[in-house]
């Protein structure tokens, strides 16, 4: 279908406007407008004449919508269709005379395109362009789904290759950085090779560090030699000046030598000898005289001291004797008292055995007769056993009688008690009774709760007026859902701002032509103008009177009075043609009064239609408004949507409400069930105990019935457990008890046979009480003890007396071996003299000992003293032999000349000796000869010198020898060691790493070109008809710097994307907006052709396309359209006029049709 | 003297480190780092232990480009060890001592006797009569026959040429340096020829003797199992036993092929891989580290899988070699499996589809051209050198992807199967 012209008839700003598009082999033509010429009014026209007016259009500013008008001439192949489109619902299709059409005849040629797709497919300025595009994009319309479906199995692949693509870059990429593994492996290269550089020596290095170390010894081998030269002369000047002061000393002692002449050659000691020979024979002869003087002194006291040996001798005898004699004294002085105990002992012992009943014998018949320990120590064992034995007993006995009472008294508490109660019901019922807490309370509340919801529902229901009704009612209520009653409050308010707007425009309109009203009438008052209805009026009276009177003159109808009437008639013309000469006399005045009157008839006309559209808004909202009832019948409501709007919300409140009631009943209810069932199940249990609730008591009055049984049973229960703990307590105590007695009777037993047999055994009366028995063993305990002491003291009387008879006889024995005489005398004063006379004898014997031991050392001192002086004398004998000399005087001479020429002997040696030494190992000539005419002060003059080159010297050493070591040490660094061969060692091994990283990431590239190629063949068979259109008419369109279109994969999305410069594929987001622009335009015009291919031959409609293009791609788009054009009509519409330049050099002349607006 | 021994060592490359070894936990990289010196080491102490009166060195003493001084320091050491124990060092340059610097600058210990550079020379060992015949490379690329010139052999002596060279014909990968035949050695009617140059120990000839005894520490996956020394026994002037080869490596390379056709999942594979690799340890190890070259071989449905996780696998197989030692080295994973054919033909699907295309890629060269660009940029970058020159970095920087594209094809099929299912 075409458009071959397109009329304008009411439309907008155009009146019978009038486009005509011949048609040619090309069928394109741009129809150019300056701005606000009215290319989108016309395209919106276009669109009005295929698919009718909207309800609302702006382009009835200058026509009332009612008077719009469009028309066309279409055609379809051979078909032609002239038609005209007005506004309204129904039968707006014409024909050009007014005949309306079906709209069947437009739509065959519309292919079911409507007013929507026509204008996204078929109709484009630049902003639906835009949208169409991207709804492509998002393949949310059939042409992007098309474009997009083969891609859609692709996805799974899409994200693999994102995956490989992100595995590559873990590995390498352009930038470098430390997470990518080749970098991390090239960085672990690069600084190991850093290292081995620094570690390794260079042979040139090498070889200056050992020339160097070389040089250095060179030159130090030099200073030191010169210095060893310097050295050895100055050990020869100090020397020969050590050896010249001792050689001068050594003439001078030579010469002293020589002026003592001979010399008897004494030894060193000689004066020493004689001094001390001289003193000791000084001293042995004073000793010789005092020895002999004390001997003569000591003979003269030894005489008259004679000694008696008898009581020396016998001495220990008489000592003995007296030690011996205080013990004698002793006993003696205690005989008496030892006599007096003895007899009270006899008289104690003759009482205990009258006692006893035994016979006055004595101690040792009564000894005798004593029974034995053992048998009176197993009598008094039994004696104690007796007394504890009955006390158990006796304890048993008590105990046992204790417990059979206790016994009895818990037995006849327990006969008194009153059987227990199985409380397990109550308790169960108890605890249900009391998980409802406060029930009562609850129900209270609940009712309150109901009551309250009830009021507030009963309020609601109210609030629901003119409709009355229970709450079931309510809610089986069938009203209009809440989108219909919004719609239909939509469409009400709409209705009504449409007649409110209506009626004030109406107002507006009608004030309007009053106002113009005032201002003819204003104009006819005020102005000469005759107004054109002034002129019509007078004519037509003029014509009225005329037509009868002409009736009159053809003898059509007679006149009554035909003078009258042409009278009349002529006042009639002339008042006419005086009105016409008014009028015209008066042209200005006239016009405007006309103006004034055209404008009064169009404002009539305008209220009229105004009148009109607002009749038809209220009839159109009475409609709608009896609709809107229809659908509330039977709901016993007629509100309208507005008030309906408020009450549906009342009434949902009113339904919560309700719900709210139903709740609360529902939540009283349970509850009151509830406490109904724990109540009843309470008062089972009770019943069951015997023990009913007291009539019409409440639940809470129940509860407390319960509970108080449920203690009194449970303290009864209580109570009969504690009773039979006690019970059985008892009994065991009361069988305890009797075993113990038991046990007591039969010890006592045991214990009496063996008192009768320890009885007879001690040989006492076995008839006797224990009582009896027990104290006649304390008798014979005192018996035995009385005969004890008796013996004891028997025997040390007879001790006394027998040792004092034999201590007189033995002193009288000694006194005759003294030679005293005894006599009568007491054995005490004889043993004194005794004593007395061995003192004497033993004193006169040290006296004379210490005499003789006197004249003893006399005689030796004697003897010494000879002896010394003789040894004296001797000593001198070898010096008179050596010296030849025996006086005395002249010895002495000659040991001093000795002596004097020993000292120089000595000094020579000493001076020889230094000089050896000063020598140096030289022999003493050679020194001597040396040092003779020597000049000291030369010498030291030399000395200096040589010590001060000789430090300058060493000063040199010092400091080459350090740089020798520095040198040495810089030299002994640069050693075989093995870091360098360890860094490339490292270095070969991270180099190694780099090249599996590096092969790691050549396979994963190759995996992903060949993925990419995959891909890329399997669009490219999948590719549709309408993407290779499409990709041609881009590439076009961009002058080839785009060459194909794809379908991407962005990660799991499809998107299109464009193959660019280098093949690089460019998503729709690399592209500049102008690109956009064409890429949109190639898919549209794809789309379009594919459409018409398919049928629908629409024209295809482009407002401004070009807008973003330059001058050559404008060329191909009209390239490009003209192409379409032989498919589909294309009406280019533009404000450009240069793009009408750019198309006319486009295309060929006749290929383009331009239309203009203006 | 009626009887002595001398050894014959070359290509001892001091200091040149192995290669190809991307290090990881639990390898024992200290013993690499030093290895050619410990190989040298080695090499002495069998001198020393085997009392022999001198040690001939056929060239290659050090690595051309090598040019730290203490590696020079250290030969200089152990020559020391070696004149202590009155044993002579006879020492011929080779074309990588010809183009060191150490060769020119470093002084040697006087038992340390090196043939010149400008014409043949001879030595007397005079200890043993041995009389000793070589001529030192004076340029790296020697390209003359240098054994044509040498002297004839002296009469009632041992008569020993030393020669670097490949012999006529080449030894590849060794460069044809100092040309010659064996039957021009013969004629000059030498006992015993020792020879340098190629790596791997070849008796080129018994009568004469001409021996080349390999170098003397594997340096990367080509020079897999025993290297060291040959050591000779001379008895009255006349060698009359083989000579005897002495391993005297430090460390150890090997290969490991194992076929895991028979696996049909990862535990079966890894149960092969432990029992190739401790197979392989326990046979070639001899008590040294050992770094291993593995590659899967076999037709298997695995490959695909396996090529879809190459990274993972070579952790696998570092996993399982580190359990089995800790002086197991895995160098490299290789994976030389092939699918088995089991596809029923194209599928309808999307995937079918796409694997039926992707099937194609290999063999398309605009494709094979779009990788190349792609990779040209990473392949400026990166060290031309990288990766050796027989594998696939070297391929792709000749251009051929062929490979690595059809290697991409099966770890893309595994892949996408993988996300399918």
């Amino acid at each position: 279908m075409r458009f071959a012209e397109l009329e304008l008839l009411k439309f907008g700003r155009f009146e019978d406007c009038r486009l005509q598009f011949p048609a040619d082999a090309r069928d394109l033509h741009v129809v150019v407008g300056s701005n606000e010429a009215g290319k989108t009014t016309t395209m919106a026209a276009i669109a009005a004449l295929l698919f009718g007016f909207p309800h609302i259009t702006p382009y009835d500013f200058r026509f009332d919508k009612k008077l719009l008008r469009v028309g066309a001439v279409l055609q379809d192949g051979d078909a032609a269709l002239n038609l005209r489109r007005r506004s309204g619902r129904s039968g707006t299709l014409s024909d050009p005379a007014g005949q309306v059409l079906d709209d069947a005849a437009l739509a065959g040629m519309l292919a079911g395109y409507g007013s929507d797709g026509f204008h996204r497919m078929f109709s484009l300025d630049h902003a639906r362009l835009r949208d169409g595009g991207r709804a492509i994009l998002d393949a949310r319309d059939d042409v992007g789904q098309a474009i997009f479906a083969a891609g859609s199995g692709l996805t799974g692949v899409a994200k693999l290759l994102t995956t490989l693509e992100d595995e590559a870059r873990q590995i390498w990429a352009p930038r470098r950085a430390a997470d990518r593994r080749y970098y991390a492996a090239e960085k672990i290269h690069d600084e190991a090779r850093a290292r081995q550089k620094t570690a390794q020596i260079r042979p040139a290095a090498w070889d200056d560090l050992r020339q160097t170390v070389e040089r250095l010894d060179g030159v130090l081998q030099g200073l030191r030699d010169r210095r060893t030269v310097l050295e050895r002369e100055r050990a020869d000047v100090e020397r020969r000046r050590r050896v010249l002061p001792h050689a001068a000393l050594l003439a001078q002692v030579d010469a002293d030598l020589a002026g003592l002449g001979a010399v008897a050659d004494l030894p060193e000691d000689a004066a020493a000898t004689q001094a001390a020979v001289a003193t000791d024979l000084a001293l042995a002869e004073a000793e010789t005289r005092a020895a002999t003087a004390e001997r003569q002194q000591v003979l003269a006291a030894l005489e008259p001291l004679v000694v008696d040996s008898r009581p020396i001798d016998l001495a220990g005898d008489i000592e003995a004797l007296r030690e011996t004699k205080g013990a004698i004294d002793k006993g003696l002085a205690d005989l008496p008292r030892r006599q007096a105990e003895l007899g009270i002992g006899r008289r104690r012992l003759g009482e205990l055995q009258h006692e006893l009943g035994w016979p006055a014998d004595g101690a040792a018949a009564t000894r005798a007769r004593l029974p034995p320990r053992a048998g009176l120590a197993a009598l008094r064992e039994l004696l104690e056993q007796r007394g504890g034995l009955d006390g158990v007993l006796g304890g048993a006995t008590t105990g046992e009688d204790e417990a059979r009472q206790t016994l009895d008294r818990v037995r006849q508490r327990l006969d008194g008690l009153a059987p227990a109660r199985d409380l397990d019901d109550l308790r169960a019922a108890l605890k249900v009774a009391r998980a409802l807490g406060d029930i009562d309370d609850a129900i209270r509340a609940a009712e309150r709760d109901g009551a309250k919801r009830q009021a507030a529902l009963d309020v609601a229901i109210g609030q629901l007026a003119p409709w009355t009704g229970t709450p079931d009612q309510l809610r089986r209520l069938v009203v209009p859902d809440e989108a219909t009653a919004a719609a239909a409050m939509t469409e009400a308010a709409r209705a009504e701002t449409a007649v409110a707007e209506l009626r004030r425009l109406l107002q507006a309109d009608i004030d309007r032509r009053a106002e113009l009203m005032l201002r003819r009438d204003q104009a006819l008052r005020d102005e000469a103008g005759v107004p054109p209805d002034a002129l019509a009026e007078a004519r037509r009276r003029r014509d009225a009177v005329w037509r009868a009177v002409r009736g009159h003159v053809l003898g059509e109808a007679a006149l009554d009075d035909p003078r009258a009437s042409a009278d009349a008639f002529e006042r009639q013309s002339a008042e006419a043609d005086g009105t016409a000469d008014r009028r015209y006399a008066a042209a200005e005045q006239s016009a405007r009064l006309a103006d004034l009157q055209q404008a009064l008839e169009r404002q009539s006309l305008v209220i009229d239609q105004r009148g009109e559209a607002l009749a038809a808004a209220e009839s159109q909202a009475r409609t709608r408004a009896a609709a809107w009832l229809a659908q509330l019948d039977g709901t016993g409501l007629r509100l309208a949507p507005q008030p309906y709007g408020a009450w549906a919300g009342r009434r949902i409140q009113a339904l919560a409400r309700a719900a709210e009631a139903d709740e609360a009943g529902a939540v009283l209810d349970s509850l009151v069930q509830r406490c109904q069932a724990a109540a009843d199940r309470l008062a089972a249990a009770l019943a069951a105990l015997g023990a009913p609730a007291p009539g019409g008591s409440g639940f809470a009055v129940l509860v407390e019935h319960a509970e108080r049984l449920e203690q009194v049973a449970a303290a009864e229960i209580q109570q009969h457990r504690d009773l039979a703990q006690e019970h059985a307590a008892a009994t065991q105590a009361l069988a305890r008890a009797a075993a113990r007695k038991a046990a007591a009777e039969r010890d006592l037993g045991t214990w009496q046979a063996g008192w009768t047999a320890a009885v007879a055994t001690a040989g006492l009366n076995d008839a006797a009480a224990p009582a009896v028995i027990r104290a006649q063993l304390a008798l014979i305990e005192d018996l035995r003890g009385v005969v004890d002491d008796i013996a004891q003291l028997e025997h040390r009387v007879e001790a006394i007396e027998r040792d004092a008879a034999a201590f007189a006889d033995r002193v009288r024995d000694l006194a005759g071996r003294c030679g005293l005489e005894a006599g009568t005398q007491p054995a005490a004063e004889l043993l004194a003299a005794l004593a007395r006379a061995a003192r004497q004898a033993r004193e006169t014997q040290t006296r004379r000992t210490a005499l003789e031991g006197q004249l003893a050392a006399a005689d030796r001192r004697l003897r010494d003293a000879g002896d010394a002086g003789a040894r004296a004398l001797a000593r001198l004998q070898p010096l008179t032999q050596i010296s030849g000399i025996a006086d005395p005087a002249m010895l002495a001479e000659a040991i001093q000349r000795a002596g004097r020429a020993r000292v120089l002997r000595r000094e020579r040696d000493r001076l020889i000796q230094e000089i050896l030494s000063a020598g140096g190992g030289q022999g003493l000539e050679a020194l001597l000869a040396e040092s003779a005419g020597a000049d000291p002060a030369a010498l030291a003059v030399r000395a200096d010198d040589l010590q001060a080159e000789i430090a300058a010297l060493s000063d040199q050493i010092a400091l080459h020898t350090g740089d020798r070591a520095t040198a040495q040490g810089n030299f002994a660094r640069l050693d075989g060691g093995p870091d360098a061969a360890i860094a490339a060692a490292d270095a070969e091994q991270a180099r190694a790493e780099m090249a599996v990283q590096a092969e790691a990431y050549v396979r994963k590239r190759a995996e992903i070109a060949l993925l990419r190629w995959t891909i890329g063949r399997y669009r490219a068979e999948k590719q549709t008809p309408l993407l290779r259109r499409a990709a041609d008419l881009f590439s076009r369109l961009t002058l080839g710097r785009y060459t194909d279109l794809l379908v991407d994969l962005d990660g799991d999305k499809a998107r299109l994307a464009a193959l660019g410069p280098d093949h690089q594929v460019v998503p729709v987001e690399g592209m500049s907006e102008g690109t956009v622009d064409q890429l949109f335009l190639a898919l549209r015009l794809a789309a379009v052709e594919d459409t018409v291919a398919a049928g629908a031959r629409l024209p295809f409609l482009a407002d401004d396309l070009f807008i973003n293009y330059d001058d050559d791609r404008a060329r191909a788009g009209f390239e490009i359209l003209a192409e379409v054009s032989t498919r589909t009509q294309v009406l280019f519409f533009t404000h450009h006029q240069h793009l009408v330049d750019v198309a006319r050099a486009a295309l060929q002349p006749g290929h383009l049709a331009v239309c203009r607006l203006d | 003297m009626a009887s002595y021994k001398f050894l014959h060592a070359a290509d001892i490359h001091l200091d040149s480190p192995l290669r190809g070894l991307s290090r990881y936990e639990g390898v024992p990289a200290d013993d690499i780092r030093l290895a050619t010196r410990a190989a040298l080491d080695n090499l002495v102490d069998a001198a020393i232990a085997e009392e022999v009166a001198f040690v001939v060195i056929a060239g290659d003493l050090y690595d051309g480009d090598w040019p730290h001084f203490g590696t020079g320091l250290f030969f200089c050491a152990a020559m020391g060890r070696l004149a202590k124990a009155g044993i002579d060092v006879f020492l011929l340059y080779g074309n990588h001592d010809a183009e060191s610097v150490l060769t020119r600058k470093l002084p040697l210990p006087g038992n340390v006797h090196v043939f010149g550079t400008r014409k043949p020379a001879t030595f007397v060992h005079q200890a043993t009569g041995a009389v000793l015949h070589g001529w030192s490379y004076r340029d790296k690329d020697t390209r003359d026959n240098l054994a044509a010139t040498y002297p004839a052999a002296q009469a009632g002596r041992l008569n020993i040429g030393v020669l670097h060279t490949a012999l006529a014909g080449g030894r590849p990968p060794h460069a044809p340096y100092a040309p010659c035949t064996p039957q021009e050695l013969a004629a000059k009617g030498y006992d015993y020829w020792a020879l340098g140059h190629v790596h791997d120990f070849e008796v080129v000839s018994t009568a004469p003797m001409i021996v080349f005894p390999g170098n003397l520490q594997g340096r990367n996956i080509r020079e897999v199992g025993p290297k060291g020394a040959v050591l000779v026994t001379v008895r009255d002037d006349r060698i009359v036993e083989a000579p005897v080869r002495l391993a005297l490596d430090a460390v150890r390379w090997a290969r490991a092929d194992i076929d895991v056709a028979a696996a049909t999942g990862d535990d079966a594979l890894h149960r092969l891989l432990q029992d190739g690799l401790a197979r392989i340890h326990g046979d070639q190890a001899d008590g040294r580290p050992l770094m291993v070259r593995v590659a899967l071989a076999g037709v298997t449905a695995l490959h695909g899988d396996l090529s879809r996780r190459r990274d993972a696998l070579r952790e696998e197989v570092r996993g399982i070699a580190v359990a089995i030692s800790d002086r197991l080295w895995i160098e490299k994973v290789v994976l030389r499996t092939a699918a088995p054919d089991t596809r029923a033909g194209p599928g309808s699907g999307v995937l079918d589809e796409l694997a039926a295309l992707m099937a194609q890629g290999p063999g398309d060269a605009e494709l094979a051209a779009a990788l190349r660009a792609d990779l040209a940029d990473f392949l400026a970058r990166t060290p031309p050198e990288l990766g050796g020159g027989d594998d696939l970095l070297a391929d792709v920087r000749r251009g051929e992807v062929g490979a690595v594209l059809a290697d991409a094809a099966a770890a893309l099929d595994a892949l996408m199967a993988r996300d399918a299912g």
